[in-house]
């Protein structure tokens, strides 16, 4: 996969197995440029593949892994029953079947947990593209940590990955596979 | 049949608000007949109807509406495609959850003005085929509304012109009944409207509801 946007004045291009990671202040647009990017919207200058975003099929750009701040849990149901909702099967979720707070209510998780939920259906989801808005936001150290190590793998097997993060230390921690673009 | 359990779940998870739901309808139902003892059996139909479309339709934004706010829409649309089969679930679901109940309800009601069995059960046929068609145009409705952050005023604004021509038809059958007359042509063209309904509306819906996701942005 091949992504040629417009971002920040210039243009830039990502391939697989690559990371954007963009950055910037509240209200600068990230979520709104990530969200533009999913639903295909004309006013963007994005080519897939070579392709403008607008000529691609948008129900396929909807379908890529996305993660946005409305975290898309039913608060009166459980971890379980919520992952199940979705037509996840247990063996797809990985760990989080072993998870201590899998069977309980999302509504007396905190924040964090709750988007660590999130972050698992993304990974559940196996899409080649990521679409994530501050995909590290409530998490613990340790929490991130194991999610740069996923971010990696999915690296690594050729994926795409579309982030805005607030954490500076996230941006800087970064390899020649990712391009920090600040907004 | 999991994925409708799981569906229902998601209606009936806040036990409070699906309490009330029953016993505000209820309630509506008891103050209406105890302010009108001396009704005509149509009559009577007709309001429990009324309350019906009433009650359901201020609920009705849980079907598609919700979701969207709730940021489920999208995940949807990752995990199942929201195709067909998924949105005429979600609607079947609800009605199962809103509207089955109060149908038994009715025709428990016909059973103590005095219906035989025979009729009571082509009444309750007919009131179940009713509220499936009531279900699927507010599903409609309830998808429209992805495009716009409101109120369920709106969609009780819109319903209403489209539940009239429904509303006739039944009451006109609950009439061919009380006579004791043959019902058979107004029971099928209610079902040829469910079946058409039920068909056409959930690939309309899908449109809708793709399109509605982006709506915002």
């Amino acid at each position: 996969m091949l992504v040629d946007f417009l971002l920040g004045n210039a243009r830039r291009r990502l391939s697989s197995g690559q990371r954007l990671i963009i950055t910037g202040p509240n209200g600068c647009g990230k979520t709104t440029w990530l969200k533009h990017l999913s639903c295909g919207h004309s006013d963007l200058s994005i080519q897939l593949d070579g392709r403008q975003i607008q000529q691609w099929d948008s129900l396929w750009l909807q379908q890529q892994a996305t993660l946005w701040h409305e975290y898309g849990l039913y608060d009166n149901l459980t971890v379980q029953d919520n992952i199940a909702l979705m037509g996840c099967c247990p063996a797809d979720t990985g760990h989080l079947a072993q998870w201590p707070h899998a069977s309980q209510y999302v509504r007396h998780l905190s924040a964090g947990q709750k988007q660590r939920v999130c972050l698992q259906r993304v990974l559940t989801a196996n899409r080649p593209l990521w679409l994530l808005d501050e995909p590290d936001a409530h998490l613990d150290e340790q929490t991130v940590a194991w999610w740069q190590q996923e971010m990696k793998l999915h690296q690594s097997s050729g994926g795409v990955i579309i982030l805005s993060t607030h954490r500076q230390h996230g941006a800087n921690a970064v390899d020649s596979s990712s391009m920090v673009v600040s907004l | 049949m999991i994925s409708l359990y799981r569906h229902i779940q998601t209606y009936t998870a806040d036990y409070n608000e699906i309490s009330l739901y029953y016993l505000s309808y209820l309630m509506i139902v008891i103050l209406c007949h105890a302010c009108l003892p001396d009704v005509s059996i149509q009559s009577s139909f007709a309001v429990n109807l009324f309350i019906m479309i009433l009650v359901v339709s201020l609920n009705t934004q849980k079907i598609f509406h919700e979701p969207k706010r709730l940021g489920l829409l999208n995940q949807w649309l990752i995990y199942h495609d929201l195709d067909e089969v998924f949105i005429s679930i979600r609607i079947l679901s609800f009605w199962l959850t809103y509207l089955f109940p109060l149908c038994c309800v009715l025709g428990l009601y016909s059973l103590t003005i005095g219906f035989d069995v025979t009729q009571t059960m082509t009444l309750n046929g007919c009131m179940i085929l009713f509220s499936l068609a009531i279900c699927f145009k507010m599903s409609l409705l309830s998808a429209l509304l992805t495009f716009t952050n409101n109120s369920p005023a709106l969609v009780i604004i819109l319903c209403f012109p489209f539940c009239v021509p429904l509303l006739l038809l039944t009451l006109s059958l609950v009439k061919l009944l009380s006579a004791n007359m043959p019902a058979t042509q107004c029971l099928m063209m209610l079902v040829a409207l469910v079946v058409l309904l039920a068909s056409s509306l959930p690939m309309l819906i899908r449109t809708i509801l793709s399109v509605g996701w982006c709506a915002d942005y």
